[in-house]
């Protein structure tokens, strides 16, 4: 496939990210991506539930990406979490990252630290308004982010079909397109739409190298089209696997109860039990409505490889 | 652009067809899609008044269609509406070539129209629905997606990902609906694997179609949070947002009930918004692409614009 802005800015061969999927985006699952010609990234608690402990676990990770691979890697900030505390991101500089990105907060926050220290900023956006904040804020790369998407969700809703040509219109920067894509199809389409890359997070769960528990793994390549729910509407919206914990969440949603019956934090220990302990019936599984296209484990360097070659195929049949 | 099966099927020359939007799809817009090489859609109550008889309302509709163009043109029914099995007799004494039917099962009316040698397109939101719409003998299924307006699937499925789930799912053609109003959309949707396109809300600002021309304004104002789904336990409904919309959405958060719903709702509420131009109070249906759509221009310009940057489009993407 031809290579894209985001491929020259990078240096990577392929627009194609793994997404930092918070507890499971793990050292091995993004040195295998980069290493196949994508952007592998770290999520600073990958295996590692406690937060007080990320520190350390963020240092680990990146010294093990480096050892598997030479290529670029990035490394995954969650504003919302970290806030203006730059210890995280001092370690990552200290350990010589060159790429990070960075969502759920303000992106004016740290982007100029991160340029000063000569870190590129991809940063999440799921509006054109966040997209020209984030623009304004200085970052390089903006990845919007759809209504299909798994985990952490935005208000208002609107769908990678729509969001990316009007984010496209209105940001000079590049847009990498996230949400929905699970194969070559997907790439296509997102480039057809405007975008210049794509990220993915629930195709890279099911892949031999993610840190996720096999039961998670074995849900996802089970789930049918319908088999996500948005929860926590009004509040932290997450989309998931709906199972007994988002059927009662979104019972109680619909029936007008108060948020505080409703609402499940960020990395709780409901997370940590779906996502590292399998337990995807009581647990929260984070889940992209395009699980019910994945229809199997494999290598990470494999979900590359098919989705370049898928392209090449459907782009010379369009 | 490549001709698709259902080109062949309808005997249009671009797979690109006008949703049969409720009130506002009339015989002059049809017959403008489908001279500009489209399909134009008309709905039966299109133009009317509440206490007109639909019946001879679409066999004006039709009549004045066929005064317009000699090219093909379909007609939209609801099948859960009452007056359902009158229409059909409509459609087959006017010898309509194509239907697209929605919102109810497509086993009920497929055959007779079909054995009146009518091609049936029946609207799916899940694979489930384009399954059994197979297995009831439609010619081609339309998968409509969560970015459209109006009534909208349970199931909250959009387009970047229902559209290669069916694909992968039925034989028949596909075509994506929702989301889509121009070139990319276009292209986007064909490399997901869908065969046509069907559009309604990008109609609505077009000079042939009868909506109220302060619609029209408003769906060029808006932008891309311009919409929201409402109703969403009952009967999810996407809408421009305005006092009708917020009130809505107010009784939702509730947690209302079907006959407080209804009451506050009353009859024929979308008339009121889209014929009658009363925009803060009636009901606006519309596709969360309004944000995209900054001019009113004439159906067939909606038409050759898509087609001449479809091909420049997928050559930027080899």
């Amino acid at each position: 496939m031809k290579k894209t802005k985001v491929c020259d800015f990078l240096g990577i061969k392929y627009p194609i990210i793994q997404g930092a999927m918070g507890l499971i985006a793990g050292a091995e699952l993004a040195a295998a991506v980069s290493e196949a010609g994508g952007l592998g990234v770290i999520s600073p608690n990958a295996g590692e539930p406690d937060w007080s402990k990320v520190g350390d676990n963020i240092r680990k990770q990146i010294r093990k990406a480096k050892s598997l691979t030479s290529k670029p890697f990035g490394v995954n900030f969650p504003i919302h979490m970290i806030k203006d505390d730059r210890s995280l991101i001092d370690i990552a500089i200290s350990e010589g990252v060159k790429i990070v990105t960075t969502g759920a907060g303000n992106p004016a926050l740290h982007t100029p630290y991160f340029h000063q220290h000569g870190i590129k900023v991809l940063h999440l956006v799921a509006t054109v308004r966040h997209a020209v904040g984030a623009e304004k804020a200085g970052v390089d790369i903006v990845i919007a982010e759809g209504y299909e998407s798994g985990g952490i969700n935005s208000p208002d809703e609107l769908t990678t079909f729509v969001l990316i040509p009007q984010v496209v219109d209105v940001v000079k920067i590049p847009v990498v397109a996230a949400g929905g894509i699970g194969d070559g199809r997907g790439l296509a389409a997102a480039l057809a739409l405007g975008a210049q890359g794509v990220q993915m997070g629930t195709r890279f769960v099911a892949t031999t190298e993610c840190l996720a528990h096999p039961d998670y793994k074995k849900a996802i390549v089970e789930a049918g089209d319908t088999a996500t729910v948005i929860t926590g509407r009004g509040l932290m919206m997450f989309r998931g696997l709906l199972n007994d914990l988002t059927k009662e969440l979104r019972k109680k949603e619909l029936a007008g109860a108060p948020d505080e019956e409703r609402s499940v934090k960020m990395f709780s220990k409901l997370s940590e039990a779906a996502l590292l302990h399998g337990d995807v019936v009581k647990g929260q599984a984070a889940c992209g409505e395009i699980a019910g296209l994945v229809h199997e484990v494999i290598s990470a360097g494999e979900v590359v490889r098919r989705m370049v070659v898928d392209y090449d195929r459907i782009v010379k049949g369009l | 652009m490549r001709e698709t099966r259902v080109c062949g099927l309808l005997g249009i020359k671009y797979p690109i067809i006008q949703g049969g939007m409720t009130w506002i799809a009339n015989a002059e817009l049809a017959a403008a899609v489908s001279e500009a090489g489209g399909l134009g859609t008309i709905s039966p109550n299109a133009g009317m008044r509440i206490e007109d008889n639909v019946e001879l309302n679409l066999e004006r509709q039709i009549r004045l269609a066929r005064e317009l163009t000699t090219k093909p043109f379909a007609v939209n029914i609801v099948v859960l509406i009452p007056e359902i099995a009158a229409l059909v007799d409509v459609l087959i004494d006017e010898g309509v070539s194509v239907v697209t039917t929605s919102a109810g099962n497509p086993r009920l009316y497929t055959n007779r129209l079909k054995e009146a040698g009518i091609k049936v397109l029946h609207v799916v939101s899940s694979v489930r629905q384009a399954q059994v719409a197979e297995d009831s003998g439609v010619d081609a299924v339309i998968a409509e997606g969560f970015e459209a307006g109006g009534h909208n699937g349970f199931d909250e499925l959009t387009t970047m990902v229902l559209v290669p789930q069916i694909a992968d799912a039925v034989e028949i053609p596909v075509i994506a609906a929702g989301g889509i109003a121009d070139a990319r959309g276009f292209a986007a949707a064909i490399a997901l694997g869908a065969e046509g396109v069907q559009m309604g809300t990008r109609f609505i600002a077009t000079k042939e179609c009868n909506a109220h021309p302060s619609f029209k304004q408003r769906i060029v104002d808006s932008n891309d949070a311009g919409t929201m789904i409402t109703g969403r336990a009952l009967s999810p409904t996407r809408g421009l947002r305005n006092k009708f919309s917020t009130e809505v959405a107010r009784m939702d958060r509730k947690g209302t009930t079907a006959d407080e719903l209804l009451a506050f709702i009353g009859m024929a509420r979308s008339r009121m918004g889209q014929l009658e131009g009363l925009v803060e109070d009636g009901e606006l249906y519309c596709g969360a692409i309004s944000g995209m759509i900054r001019d009113v221009v004439s159906a067939g310009d909606v038409v050759r614009r898509m087609v001449e940057e479809y091909d420049r489009i997928v050559a930027g993407l080899r």
